[in-house]
């Protein structure tokens, strides 16, 4: 087989896929976003904060992945590529829960469905500081500090000018700071 | 404060015990993966060729109306052809001012009336006579006494079915072949 960075998966101008070439596209697309499900999953838990809607959102952009495969160049641009896509996926779906509020439902009177990112954020007190951040806020410091993505690539991934991704860390980090000394200050 | 905050975030963020995707998500991968293939995008040249269809346009309107590079006292006669009538249709007005000069007139209709109608044999007796001479097409067609609009007519009629004709109008000297037109100088 080719080197996974050697070429398109398919030839310019080809609009039908053979049999041959979808079989090495779908071989491809299982390296390329199996290798990147781990972490694609927990940035979007990270940025919805929810196990399920993590699951959802990843299966989304699987699928709107694969059927737009063909604009990305080569292995190295999939990455990126594969984070717009879900970054603006999970955007979309805290747009939404700022308009509908989706309750959990319950198992049984007082029990609750554990779930591995609300557990991870509700433990830790500056991870609870990113619940009084707006989508925005919460996106640029998930990218930046659990991705650990300059800001350059961050204003990539999101399609935002660099000034405005500095301006809304910024704010994301003041509004977080208040957070953090109100919760000291509580104690 | 900022610092701080920073810090502590960079540390809670990347210390977070977070989970690996479930194995539900990886099934979804292998289901993904067997839907059918993506369709590859057209050809770049595809989606380019109405711009460049529309720069050709520009360009043939803009030399006949410029008169051409050279910026000689020429003018052109447009071609009588249905798709050329739509883009450029700027017939000769030799000027005896110095520079190019062109006067944009009516352009034939698709279907042509009696008075573009040019006596084919005259023009096709003209024609073979010159054959080898100095004459220019515009000799030609001023010899039969046909306007520029009768001549676009008729080139474009024995052009589209094939004529001889259209074949002895290509020889001539001072027919533009590539634009089906005459110039006249």
């Amino acid at each position: 087989m080719r080197a996974l960075s050697a070429a398109r998966p398919w030839s310019e101008g080809e609009r039908a896929l053979d049999g041959d070439t979808a079989t090495e596209l779908r071989a491809r697309f299982l390296r390329l976003a199996g290798g990147e499900l781990d972490r694609a999953y927990r940035l979007a838990g990270l940025l919805l904060g929810d196990a399920h809607e993590a699951e959802d959102a990843t299966q989304e952009a699987l699928l709107r992945a694969w059927l737009a495969l063909g604009s990305v160049a080569d292995a190295a641009a999939f990455r990126p590529w594969f984070d717009r896509i879900l970054v603006n996926l999970c955007r979309d779906r805290l747009r939404r829960r700022a308009k509908i509020r989706f309750l959990p439902i319950e198992a049984g009177a007082g029990a609750t469905i554990a779930d591995p990112f609300r557990d991870a954020i509700a433990r830790d007190e500056a991870l609870r500081a990113l619940d009084a951040l707006d989508t925005d806020e919460r996106t640029v410091l998930v990218l930046h500090y659990w991705a650990d993505l300059p800001l350059a690539d961050v204003a990539d991934r999101t399609g935002w000018p660099i000034g405005t991704v500095k301006s809304r860390l910024h704010r994301a980090l003041g509004k977080a700071g208040d957070r953090l000394r109100e919760a000291e200050a509580d104690r | 404060m900022t610092d701080d905050t920073e810090r502590r975030l960079r540390e809670s963020l990347r210390g977070a015990n977070l989970p690996a995707a479930p194995a539900s998500l990886r099934d979804a991968i292998d289901a993904v993966a067997a839907s059918p293939a993506p369709v590859a995008p057209r050809r770049t040249w595809l989606r380019t060729l109405p711009a460049l269809a529309a720069v050709v346009v520009l360009a043939i309107v803009a030399v006949a109306v410029g008169g051409g590079w050279g910026g000689q006292q020429a003018s052109v006669v447009a071609p009588a052809s249905p798709s050329a009538q739509a883009t450029a249709a700027v017939v000769a007005t030799p000027s005896p001012s110095t520079g190019a000069s062109a006067t944009p007139t009516e352009a034939p209709s698709p279907s042509a009336s009696a008075s573009d109608l040019l006596d084919a044999d005259a023009l096709l007796a003209e024609i073979r006579a010159v054959q080898g001479g100095a004459e220019t097409a515009h000799d030609v067609v001023t010899s039969v006494g046909a306007t520029p609009r009768q001549l676009n007519t008729f080139v474009a009629t024995a052009c589209s079915e094939g004529q001889g004709t259209c074949t002895l109008i290509a020889q001539l000297d001072g027919f533009d072949a590539a634009t089906g037109s005459i110039v006249i100088r």
